[in-house]
């Protein structure tokens, strides 16, 4: 029984099939999670409970939260250009799926039929990083048709906000990846992760690279929408912004999105910095003695557990930190970010050349 | 991938390139036709990777697709120029209807022969060039072709000359757009 599904397993095509389901179910798993862990994080934050009622530690909540957004009022509002508007939260939402399909979560090692050295992605492209950044770009549209769908001001406001936004901050995120990518010699994200296994912890991009992690932290903080770059919703200022006319399950795409987002951004950053599914010290000795299953087990573990750690710093800069006012986030990313990224692509060109620290 | 595969892929591309540009074309909403015109990139691309170039079909989606696009986005929303969801008062007459519609196919027949054949040919050529030669059209040998030998490769010159270009035009930009008498302060518009 057990040989007859591994067989079936080596099939590719099954095995594509069955690695899809598997990403889109992580990601749809770690998204409510996600709400619940945002409401008790904001909670204690604030010195609230937080939910307690619904399950164990309040673990249900989100799922009754989505079974009352499914039974809510399918609203339009009036006047609007109906196809966009029921598109726009559908495109807020595919972006983070796809991209977290392009990321290797672990290694099953002496499991080659599973990919190349055994390392569980969905997809191996040579050019992973490049993907994931177009992907990625794409999410905001959702964010500036659906503002512009609802016929309303404060959602127009948002979704504006949201597309100056993604420009300004797309260029940063671009030149963090540039010196990153020069530093590594490619773009494929497996062997990003890889480069970084080793016996001490400086082999972690986070210590070799950490202007480029900076860059690309506080612009991965803009392209989620994330407080303190929350201005295409600024409750206080445009009563939600884009999302202001959306009811129901609509809103619940955008909420949807929001987090999907989160989680691949937090999955990028622990690939592209934290060295993805290896640990620092003693990985490599020790795994190989364990079934392939085992070791599976293992990497992702390891990996998830960065991605939660990441989550949850994102989760406590949100609640810590107050929002930018508009012109103080232009001036940010323009005058500050952009010029830093530049000068962080030419140290890193210098490093390369004559610093012989980063020694292929 | 096998030849039939590649058919098909390439008939559901070049269809979705012939009729999302056409649509751009044809509708009357801004906005609708901005939408039109990003998702008629990601047909573009998947020409370009078809054509063993993935590199100019993912950069067809990062820079014209996300950037470039976002930009358009940005300013068509920020002029608002048509009542949402609404025609724009006073248009001429549809562009739909059987007769009006013949110089519209006419002109999709001959798109599809001068732009789209040629692509074909080029997909059905490199095809198994990319299955015998390892490595074909990857971004090293991209690089490769660029980069090697500076002092006698053509492309690295030309390749440099463009970007001193943009950076003029860059520059010019800056010049035309700043006002006279300007502060240097921000006015925070949005």
């Amino acid at each position: 029984m057990i040989s007859m599904v591994l067989t079936l397993l080596r099939n590719p095509l099954v095995l594509a099939v069955i690695k899809m389901f598997v990403a889109i179910g992580v990601v749809m798993s770690a998204v409510p999670m996600l709400v619940w862990l945002e409401r008790k994080l904001s909670a204690r934050f604030q010195r609230r409970i937080g939910p307690n009622r619904v399950g164990p530690m309040g673990l249900l909540q989100s799922i009754a939260d989505a079974i009352k957004l499914m039974w809510k009022e399918d609203f339009f509002p009036r006047n609007t250009d109906r196809l966009i508007f029921l598109a726009a939260p559908i495109m807020a939402f595919l972006p983070g799926i796809i991209s977290f399909s392009l990321i290797p979560v672990g290694q099953a090692e002496g499991a080659e039929w599973l990919g190349p050295n055994g390392v569980m992605a969905v997809s191996y492209l040579e050019m992973g990083l490049l993907v994931m950044m177009a992907v990625s770009s794409l999410a905001s549209y959702g964010l500036a048709f659906g503002g512009w769908a609802s016929n309303s001001q404060y959602p127009l406001l948002g979704g504006i906000r949201s597309s100056a936004q993604l420009i300004s901050y797309e260029i940063v995120m671009g030149m963090a990846v540039i010196a990153l990518a020069m530093k590594s010699g490619t773009l494929n994200l497996s062997e990003i992760a890889t480069q970084q296994q080793g016996w001490y912890l400086p082999h972690w991009n986070l210590f070799l690279q950490p202007l480029t992690f900076l860059l690309f932290l506080i612009a991965a903080f803009a392209e989620t929408n994330r407080a303190p770059f929350d201005l295409p919703e600024a409750e206080q200022e445009l009563v939600g912004g884009y999302h202001t006319e959306y009811t129901g399950m609509r809103y619940a795409w955008f909420m949807l999105g929001e987090y999907a987002g989160l989680w691949t951004m937090c999955s990028v950053i622990a690939t592209l910095f934290l060295g993805g599914w290896t640990l620092p010290a003693a990985w490599m000795g020790w795994v190989g003695h364990f079934p392939w299953f085992v070791a599976a087990l293992i990497s992702f573990g390891i990996f998830i557990a960065k991605v939660v750690a990441l989550v949850f710093f994102f989760m406590w800069v949100r609640w810590t930190l107050p929002r930018f006012r508009w012109d103080q986030l232009m001036k940010l990313g323009w005058t500050i970010l952009i010029p830093l990224a530049l000068a962080n692509i030419l140290i890193t060109a210098l490093l390369m050349e004559y610093g012989g620290l980063y020694v292929r | 991938m096998p030849p039939l595969l590649i058919d098909i892929l390439f008939a559901a591309a070049a269809i979705g390139v012939l009729v999302l540009s056409l649509a751009v074309v044809l509708v009357k909403n801004p906005v609708r036709a901005t939408l039109l015109l990003i998702a008629s990139f990601l047909p573009v691309a998947l020409l370009y990777i078809m054509m063993q170039a993935p590199f100019v079909g993912i950069l067809q989606i990062l820079v014209y697709g996300g950037a470039i696009m976002m930009l358009f986005t940005f300013v068509i929303m920020m002029i608002n120029p048509a009542p949402k969801g609404g025609e724009i008062p006073g248009e001429a007459a549809k562009p739909f209807g059987p007769v009006r519609m013949i110089p519209w196919l006419l002109l999709l027949i001959a798109a599809g022969f001068t732009i789209i054949l040629p692509v074909y040919r080029a997909a059905k050529t490199l095809a198994p060039v990319a299955v015998s030669k390892p490595g074909f059209g990857s971004l090293a040998s991209l690089a490769d072709l660029l980069f090697k030998d500076p002092m006698n490769n053509p492309f690295t010159v030309s390749f440099e000359l463009i970007s001193f270009l943009i950076l003029v035009g860059i520059i010019a930009a800056l010049n035309f757009s700043r006002r006279r008498g300007a502060t240097g302060k921000s006015d925070a518009v949005v």
